[in-house]
C-alpha cells in the first residue's frame, strides 16, 4: 500500500509541484479575507494585527442592526436588485428572439457584435457617458427637454433618478452579452422541429411558443439560478460611481455603507460585521436557489 | 417556407427591423455623440448643438490630452498594470488549471472544491484590504495585479479545455520520457491556443478597465492608471487641479466637456483595437462555459 503510494508520487509529484504556487495564492488571498471575517467579532486597533486584539461578541452587529443607515442600505438593495434583476433578465431573451427572427447571418452577427461591444467598456467610463449625456449643463438630454420646454434636471443628483439610471445602463451595457447564450442555444435547435411544426400548420407565432421557448428552456433556468443566486452582488463600482450624498437616500448599498464605513472612516470592525452579513445572505440565497432548482428540475450548480 | 408568405409575419419583420434598429442607435449613440463632443468647440456644446457630428471641428481637446504629464503617465502606468496582471494570472491559471483536469489526480477534488467555494463565498471588501495591507503590498503594484490573480470562473473554462485534449498525445509523450511540466509547455499549451486566447482577452480588458483596486491600494497617484483618471473626472474633481497642464485660459477656449470626452474616447482605443480579433474569442469563451454550465 505504501509502496504503491510512493510510486504514485514518483510519478505524480510534478502535477502536486504545480499546484503548490495556485495553493499558496488561494490560502493567502481567498481564505485569508475569509477567516479575516472575524474581525467583524474582534476589537481592531490600528496599527495592530489584522485579526484585531480581542473578542467583543456581537457587539459590532448590534452596533449596525440599530443604525438607520444600515437598514436604509438594506432595503435599497433589496430593491434594486429585485428590480434589476426582474427587468434586465427577460430582454437579453427577447433581444435573442428578435435577432434569431434575422434571415441574414451578416446582419445577424453585426447586430451581435454591436450589442456586445459595451460589456467591454470599463465602469467608469460608462458612467463618464452617463454623466456626461445627463448633464445639467451641456448634456444632450436636458437640451432636448429644455427645447420641449422642461427645466433642466439633475439627473445623477436625485435620489428618485438613480434606480432608472442603474437598471438603464445595466441594459445598455449587458443586454447584448446577456443574449449571446441565447442566441446559440438558439441555433442549436433542431430545424426539423420547425418543419415537423410547420407540416401541422403552425405559424411563426405559434412556433416560437411550441418549439423554440421550450427548446431553450434549460438554458433560460440555468441562466435564472446563477442570476438568482448573485442576486444580491449589484454592480458596486457603479453604484460608487454614481453615489453622492445627495442621492444616498436610494443610491446607498450595503455594500457602499461598508465601503464608506471601512475605507473612508477606519472602522474595519463595524465595516467587516456589516460585510459578512450581506455576504452571509448572498450565500444563502445561492444555496436556495440551487436546491430548489435540483429539486424541480435536476438542474443545479455544483 | 409557408409563414414567410403571409401578411402577419411581413408586419413583424417590419416591426422587428425597427425595433433592433432602435436597439442598435441606442447602443451607439453615447459613443458617437461623446466622440462628437470630443472634437467640437466649446460654444457649440455649451448651446447643445452638437449630437453625432463635430461642430467648429477641433483636434484641441487631444493635443492637451497628449501634452498632459499625468495623463501619459496614466497610459504608461495601465499598460504596465495590464501586461504585468495578464502574464500572471494566465500562468498561475495554467498551472492550476492543468494538474486538476488530471481526473486520476489524488486529492483534486478536495482542491477543486476549495476553489469553488472561493466562488460563492468571498472575503469581502474590508477583510481582503487588511490581507493586502498586512503582508506590505499596499502602495505597490502587487496589491493590483495578486489579490484577483486567479478567477474560479477562467479555472474551469481551461480545465474544461484541457479535458478535451485527446489523452493519446500526452500518453505518446509520456512515452518518449517527457514529464508532466515538459508535456504542459510543449505539448498542452500550444494546442489550447484558443482558450488561452479568449482568457488573455477577458484578462486584458479586466485590468485595463480596473480603477478600484487602484484607488484603494495604492496612494499615491504617480502610480495611477488612466482609468483612474477618468475616475476623478466622473468624480468632478476639476479638469484645473488635475496637473500643471491646463491653465486658466486653456479652460476659457476648451470646453471641459470636449476635454472628458477626449480623455474617455482614448481610453477605449485599446479595446476598440482588440475587440474585432477578439469578438470571436469571447464569444467561443462563453461558449466553452455554457457547455460544462
Amino acid at each position: 500500500m505504501n509502496q504503491a503510494f510512493a510510486s504514485y508520487l514518483k510519478r505524480n509529484y510534478h502535477y502536486y509541484l504545480l499546484l503548490l504556487l495556485p495553493m499558496l495564492y488561494f490560502a493567502i488571498f481567498r481564505y485569508g479575507p475569509i477567516f479575516g471575517n472575524m474581525l467583524a467579532f474582534r476589537k481592531y486597533v490600528p496599527g495592530g494585527p489584522a485579526y484585531g486584539t480581542e473578542w467583543v461578541g456581537l457587539r459590532y452587529f448590534r452596533m449596525f442592526l440599530e443604525d438607520p443607515n444600515f437598514w436604509v442600505a438594506f432595503k435599497n438593495t433589496i430593491i434594486l436588485s429585485v428590480f434589476n434583476l426582474s427587468i434586465t433578465f427577460p430582454l437579453p431573451i427577447i433581444f435573442a428572439l428578435l435577432i434569431n427572427e434575422i434571415l441574414s447571418s451578416r446582419v445577424k452577427r453585426f447586430i451581435q457584435i454591436v450589442s456586445y461591444f459595451p460589456n467591454f467598456i470599463s465602469i467608469v467610463v460608462v458612467v463618464g457617458l452617463i454623466k456626461e449625456l445627463l448633464s445639467p449643463s451641456n448634456g444632450i438630454i436636458n437640451h432636448l427637454l429644455g427645447m420641449m420646454g422642461i427645466d433642466p434636471i439633475f439627473f445623477t443628483n436625485q435620489p428618485e433618478w438613480f434606480r432608472t439610471i442603474y437598471i438603464g445602463s445595466d441594459i445598455w451595457q449587458y443586454m447584448g452579452w446577456n443574449a449571446v447564450i441565447f442566441v446559440a442555444a438558439l441555433a442549436s435547435v433542431d430545424s426539423q422541429l420547425y418543419e415537423a411544426s410547420e407540416l401541422d400548420g403552425a405559424g411563426r407565432w405559434k412556433q416560437t411558443l411550441h418549439v423554440t421557448i421550450p427548446q431553450i428552456l434549460p438554458t433560460i433556468s440555468v441562466v435564472f439560478i446563477i442570476s438568482l443566486g448573485s442576486l444580491l452582488s449589484l454592480g458596486f463600482e457603479k453604484v460608487l460611481l454614481l453615489y453622492t450624498a445627495s442621492n444616498s437616500s436610494t443610491s446607498d448599498i450595503i455594500e457602499t455603507f461598508v465601503f464608506r464605513m471601512g475605507l473612508e472612516n477606519n472602522n474595519y470592525s463595524y465595516a467587516t460585521a456589516a460585510g459578512l452579513f450581506g455576504g452571509i445572505i448572498g450565500f444563502t440565497l445561492v444555496s436556495v436557489a440551487n436546491t430548489i432548482s435540483r429539486k424541480i428540475s435536476g438542474v443545479s450548480l455544483y | 417556407m409557408l409563414y414567410r408568405k403571409t401578411r402577419g409575419f411581413r408586419l413583424f419583420m417590419v416591426f422587428n427591423f425597427c425595433i433592433l434598429t432602435l436597439v442598435m442607435l441606442a447602443i451607439g449613440f453615447p459613443f458617437l455623440h461623446l466622440l462628437a463632443v470630443s472634437f467640437s468647440e466649446s460654444a457649440a456644446i455649451l448651446g447643445g448643438k452638437v449630437t453625432v457630428y463635430p461642430i467648429g471641428f477641433t483636434i484641441d481637446a487631444y493635443l492637451r490630452i497628449f501634452d498632459h504629464p499625468s495623463i501619459m503617465q496614466g497610459f504608461k502606468n495601465s499598460l504596465i498594470q495590464t501586461v504585468l496582471g495578464t502574464s500572471i494570472s494566465l500562468f498561475m491559471t495554467t498551472i492550476c488549471a492543468y494538474p486538476l483536469s488530471k481526473k486520476f489526480l489524488k486529492g483534486r477534488k478536495a482542491f477543486i472544491l476549495i476553489i469553488m467555494f472561493t466562488m460563492f463565498f468571498s472575503g469581502g471588501l474590508i477583510p481582503t484590504y487588511l490581507v493586502v495591507k498586512s503582508i506590505g503590498l499596499i502602495d505597490t503594484i502587487w496589491a493590483v495585479v495578486l489579490p484577483f490573480c486567479i478567477t474560479p470562473y477562467y479555472l474551469l473554462l481551461m480545465m474544461t479545455f484541457f479535458q478535451g485534449i485527446p489523452e493519446s498525445l500526452e500518453e505518446a509523450a509520456m512515452v518518449d520520457g517527457l514529464n508532466p511540466l515538459q508535456i504542459l509547455f510543449k505539448i498542452v499549451i500550444p494546442l489550447s491556443k484558443p482558450v488561452m486566447a479568449a482568457i488573455t482577452m477577458f484578462l486584458m480588458v479586466y485590468y485595463w478597465n480596473n480603477w478600484f483596486n487602484s484607488m484603494i491600494y495604492l496612494n499615491s497617484s504617480k502610480m495611477h492608471p488612466v482609468m483612474m483618471i477618468v475616475r476623478n473626472i466622473v468624480a468632478g474633481a476639476d479638469l484645473a487641479s488635475m496637473g500643471s497642464g491646463i491653465g486658466q485660459n486653456d479652460i476659457n477656449t476648451l470646453s471641459s466637456a470636449s476635454l472628458k470626452s477626449a480623455v474617455i474616447m482614448v481610453t477605449m482605443i485599446p479595446v476598440l483595437i482588440v475587440f474585432p480579433f477578439a469578438q470571436k474569442h469571447f464569444a467561443k469563451g462563453v461558449m466553452l462555459g455554457a457547455v460544462k454550465g
